[in-house]
């Protein structure tokens, strides 16, 4: 945990600092940098940029067809086309854009209300706590993708459907640790000294309580992207995720698979760049958590 | 123990009648009118059939009715019948159950074969290559989903290796040992993740236990490098491995799902899959509370076997 600051309790009465407060913990002094952090937040700033610029990298449409089906990898088509001749490079590209923003919503969504519901419930304690903590248990009980399967089969695979879906599903990850940091960061003196002054409960809770918690989440925050990530190529994979003719990395693997002898490179370029960028997430939460652990 | 088994069970029925809620509800997420689905846009709702499908669901009864009539059947080991097929739920699934439990264990057995070893060898070297290099293969194990793992191990053994069988035929009734061959690639396949957990959670626990006294102890009274290692360290080490197995044994279950599809295994998931497909809701339903009812039980069993494994937790409880 971040220790008790002497201006800790002196930020809300100033605006001006306030409007800075999340970015704090990226602070040069605080940010520690390291080699698995860097690479990571390299790996995964290069995904996103190459998502979000997918349809000016390429000359083809994602959905255009060529007349050239099942053509190797040549210097019109880099990675070759699939069964219909649709560019195979072009697809992995724009199936990033709807693969991230799958699990950087659903993500978004499980740290807004697990952060919420932990803060809550470890704050209050008491009753609230425990049947908040049991209704956590219930949904945890669930082996993820299996709940999964069954939503988003039962609601219908859309986008929206999706990012609901698995936020549900993520949400008592970040609750349990919002709560477990909670209940540390409540008997701190600053908490008591806020609540001396007469702050009111939730104020107490949103500009005291959270800033101090926030280092643990955002690990599970960059963590919870890749299963997120997973979750959604394997849903894609059984024709759950985001519907054809859109392109999904897990809809393209399944694609693949029955015409596997002839066209090789139609399994795994989709998996590959899958890969490349969960290891991303996953190298920047390992480096996060090494870099804002205070003990390290 | 009979005392801390109790309490655990205790502690398990509000989950358990949680996810029979959880599961009940799925057939009521569907949007629209469930009979509309099932019968086809043809059906008017007010016809007689229409009606039949109503009652033949008990959906003409008020909703705390319903989960009841269906959690009551579910305990007697009735799920009431699959609405495309007609025939009882129950069978399909106690077929298709053997064939998902034999590949999660024998992959739990893969993952503790290759984490184990992993985890004692990578925490003794820690910092040098042979940590980072298991280290790095276990990064790999966890970024990459069993289900690319198993299209790409069919691709390159049926490219390298031709002779291999990837697929083939399981039927445990008519031939245990080739349908045992055949699971032992998609059991590879799925352990892969499970093992990195264990990798990870039995380095973790091996470095600390490394640390202790009794191991320089053990080491000065003259016993062996392996036999301090095995005996002292990881003897002691293995609660948070115990753990760890609880942790995976959800994630085994739930991707078995997946990886029986890659491989055409008749399995539970297959089963729900189809299911699915078929919007057979009654039978995603009981799959979903079945395979749920076991994953909570294995993790009760990892709990009673913590009081095993541990006489510290005896002398509390």
């Amino acid at each position: 945990m971040v220790d008790a600051h002497p201006t800790m309790i002196e930020v809300p009465e100033r605006p001006e600092v306030q409007a800075a407060a999340p970015v704090r913990f990226f602070h040069r002094s605080r940010l520690r940098w390291n080699l698995p952090l860097a690479i990571g937040a390299a790996m995964v700033l290069l995904s996103l940029a190459l998502a979000l610029a997918a349809p000016w990298l390429t000359s083809h449409d994602p959905l255009e067809i060529a007349d050239a089906s099942l053509s190797p990898p040549s210097s019109e088509f880099l990675l070759g086309t699939d069964q219909l001749g649709r560019d195979v490079l072009t697809r992995i590209l724009h199936a990033a854009r709807s693969s991230l923003a799958v699990a950087c919503l659903s993500a978004a969504l499980a740290f807004v209300s697990g952060t919420l519901i932990g803060l809550v419930a470890g704050y209050s304690s008491g009753a609230i706590d425990a049947c908040l903590m049991r209704l956590l248990d219930i949904l945890q009980a669930f082996p993820a993708l299996l709940l999964a399967i069954a939503l988003v089969a039962a609601l219908g695979p859309n986008l929206p459907n999706l990012v609901l879906t698995m936020g549900l599903l993520f949400m008592p990850r970040f609750a349990r640790v919002a709560r477990a940091s909670t209940l540390s960061v409540r008997e701190r003196d600053y908490i008591t000294a806020a609540i001396g002054l007469g702050v009111s409960r939730a104020r107490t809770m949103l500009r005291h309580v959270l800033p101090n918690i926030a280092a643990p989440l955002i690990v599970e925050a960059s963590l919870t992207v890749t299963i997120a990530i997973l979750t959604e190529a394997s849903l894609s994979f059984l024709g759950l995720g985001v519907q054809p003719p859109d392109p999904t990395w897990g809809g393209m693997i399944a694609e693949s698979t029955s015409v596997m002898a002839l066209a090789p490179w139609l399994a795994l370029s989709p998996g590959f760049a899958m890969v490349f960028v969960v290891i991303g997430f996953t190298l920047m939460g390992d480096g996060l958590r090494d870099a804002l652990d205070p003990r390290g | 123990m009979l005392r801390y088994a109790a309490t655990r069970i205790v502690f398990a029925v509000p989950v358990l009648v949680g996810v029979s809620l959880m599961s009940f509800a799925i057939i009521h997420l569907i949007p629209g009118d469930i009979v509309s689905v099932l019968a086809g846009p043809t059906v008017a709702l007010d016809s007689e059939a229409a009606q039949n499908i109503r009652r033949a669901l008990h959906l003409d009864q008020p909703l705390p009715v319903q989960y009841g009539i269906w959690l009551s059947g579910a305990l007697h080991g009735d799920f009431g019948n699959s609405l495309v097929m007609g025939l009882p739920v129950g069978p399909q699934i106690a077929s298709h159950l053997p064939v998902t439990l034999l590949l999660t264990a024998l992959s739990l057995v893969f993952a503790l074969l290759i984490g184990l070893p992993g985890g004692v060898v990578a925490a003794t070297t820690r910092g040098r290559w042979p940590d980072l290099a298991i280290r790095g293969v276990g990064l790999l194990g966890l970024s990459t989903p069993p289900f690319f793992v198993g299209v790409a191990a069919v691709l390159l053994l049926s490219i390298y290796w031709p002779s291999f069988k990837t697929l083939g035929v399981v039927d445990l009734h008519r031939d245990l040992v080739g349908s045992l061959q055949t699971l032992l690639l998609p059991a590879f396949v799925l352990s892969l993740a499970a093992a990195t957990t264990i990798m990870r959670y039995t380095r973790a626990a091996m470095l600390e236990v490394l640390a202790e006294p009794f191991m320089a102890t053990a080491r000065a009274k003259g016993a062996g490098r392996l036999r301090v290692l095995i005996r002292h360290g990881l003897r002691n080490a293995l609660l948070p491995v115990v753990t760890a197995v609880g942790v995976t044994a959800a994630h085994l279950v739930a991707g078995a799902v997946v990886v029986e599809q890659v491989f055409g295994l008749p399995g539970i998931g297959q089963l729900m899959l189809n299911a699915i497909y078929h919007r057979d809701y009654t039978q995603v339903q009981a799959t979903v509370l079945v395979v749920t009812t076991l994953v909570v039980l294995i993790n009760i069993v990892v709990d009673l076997s913590y009081y095993l494994l541990d006489p510290r937790i005896q002398q509390h409880g």
